[in-house]
């Protein structure tokens, strides 16, 4: 098997035992990189020999059998709005083109103690949001690959790096990992640090992982965890399912309601128990109140950035700051306290069901690069502040992948991940190389 | 609560014009929040 294409854990795995030498690996996936980035435009910044030292660093400790943690001498993707210590970070902004941070946001640092090698700084949307950068779809190029965290879905699917940082504040995580053929989790917003990370709304702001398997986003957040775990819970036998249609069906395209249905079907079909889940009238606000945190926040953070650049600023991040400049601090408070009501309600869901069904994205990655998608499918438990996770289990008609959602109870990330790597057995892997990298790998751009 | 015309005088007439659906969308979602009971439990 080639490096690029190993999984996160067989990498880390490999290293150990001394049958991968961290420099090789290094070399293959920037191998990869040269080969395939003019295509794909995944990567803002990567300083190839700060890399290839680091992991000749990582080499000679591991021949010495000394290890600096689980990932020593894996190499990861960051987004462009986690700060890195000594590497461009340019939250997608010209503002910050040449800004260089002095320290590393905590999840850089925690991922750096743990071994990991800071392969690169990966495209963002513009301050992550809505107005699309570079990036394309592995798997088609004509196609998005989703955002905002649009270089580190791409970087991942397209072997480029086995798992990547990302953030999620609608649907930045989830629905790049559903167009992209990858798999993804954005645990509680406490789980993962978001210190020195640029926000885009304070309250809503999650930190989420890319990788090719359920295994691999465990082991990444195994390092990056920043509150524990607590008494874990296991899924009850068999496993509940609540299959969410109403309002994610009224959004999916025909062929993505289709695809799920028989999705739960086959889990019915393997042991799973499947039942349709019910929302709670207070789910007829959870855009209104999404949208006023939103608006209200990434105004308040852009208000003066916003007044000395805003001929920098893209029209979508435009329109929702001057909008939110409009939000009265008394209909902000109000939808913060309505979410707190919403919480309340839609975790009794789960009285009845140990993980939500939905489909990750309206349909598969929608033609064109001038938007990211419609991010629809994932606010509604961004919102809630439940663990999702993504994983693609279907080709469209269009040969691009298909993502589920699965949500979890609160704070229970481990119980999504044991239910969600039971689930993967069933869908089997769709993490096989994108298409149109096989079939032009030699001859990108 | 007229949101056009606070655009209006912040952002002037053409860029009113131009955000008009989107001012619509948060009158919208403003009139539904406003609407909806809270209880004194339900802190921000």
């Amino acid at each position: 098997m080639n490096p690029e294409d190993l999984s996160l854990t067989a990498a880390a795995t490999a290293i150990r035992a001394g049958s991968l030498s961290p420099v090789d690996y290094v070399q293959a996936l920037l191998s990869r990189i040269e080969a395939i980035e003019p295509a794909i435009q995944a990567w803002v910044t990567i300083d190839r020999k700060a890399v290839q030292a680091e992991a000749r660093r990582c080499e000679d400790e591991a021949r010495n059998k000394r290890f600096r943690g689980p990932l020593h001498g894996v190499p990861v993707g960051i987004k462009d709005i986690f700060y890195t210590k000594g590497l461009k970070t340019t939250m997608g902004s010209a503002v910050f083109k040449d800004f260089i941070p002095d320290e590393d946001a905590t999840a850089v640092a925690k991922l750096k103690q743990a071994g990991a090698i800071i392969l690169g700084k990966t495209v963002t949307t513009q301050f992550a949001n809505l107005d699309p950068g570079p990036t394309r779809n592995p798997w088609n190029i004509e196609h998005s690959p989703g955002g905002s965290s649009s270089g580190s879905a791409a970087a991942v699917a397209a072997r480029m790096c086995p798992s990547a940082l990302g953030t999620q504040t609608v649907g930045s995580v989830g629905r790049p990992a559903a167009f992209c053929g990858v798999a993804s989790l954005v645990p509680a917003r406490q789980r993962i640090s978001l210190k020195h990370v640029f926000p885009l709304a304070w309250s809503l702001d999650h930190a989420g992982i890319f990788a090719r398997s359920v295994l691999d986003l465990r082991l990444m957040l195994d390092v990056l965890w920043d509150s524990p775990a607590g008494p874990g819970v296991h899924p009850r036998n068999p496993v509940r399912i609540g299959i969410v249609r109403g309002f994610f069906f009224e959004h999916a395209s025909p062929e993505a309601r289709a695809s799920i249905d028989a999705l739960a079907q086959r889990l019915a079909g393997a042991g799973f128990e499947v039942e349709e889940a019910r929302l709670p009238a207070v789910f007829e606000i959870q855009q209104a109140i999404l949208r006023t945190i939103l608006r209200s926040e990434t105004a308040s953070i852009h208000e003066r950035l916003f007044a000395e650049h805003s001929a920098t600023y893209g029209p979508k991040l435009r329109t929702l700051i001057e909008t939110g400049m409009l939000v009265e601090a008394a209909d902000y408070l109000r939808a913060r306290r309505l979410r707190r009501k919403y919480q309340r309600e839609m975790v009794r869901l789960f009285e009845k069901f140990d993980v939500l069904m939905t489909p990750a994205a309206r349909g598969a990655a929608p033609e064109g690069i001038g938007a990211t998608g419609d991010p629809v499918m994932n606010g509604p438990w961004t919102l809630s502040d439940f663990p999702t996770m993504t994983l693609p289990y279907a080709m469209a008609a269009n040969g691009l992948p298909l993502g589920v959602q699965l949500t979890g109870p609160p704070l229970q990330e481990n119980l999504l991940l044991e239910i969600g790597a039971e689930i993967e057995t069933v869908v089997g892997a769709v993490y096989d190389r994108a298409p149109f990298l096989e079939s032009t790998k030699d001859a990108p751009s | 609560m007229n949101l056009q015309q606070t655009a209006l005088d912040k952002f002037g007439k053409d860029r009113a014009e131009e955000i008009r659906s989107d001012l619509e969308q948060l009158a919208d979602d403003i009139r539904k929040l406003r609407s909806t009971p809270v209880e004194l439990d339900d802190e921000p």
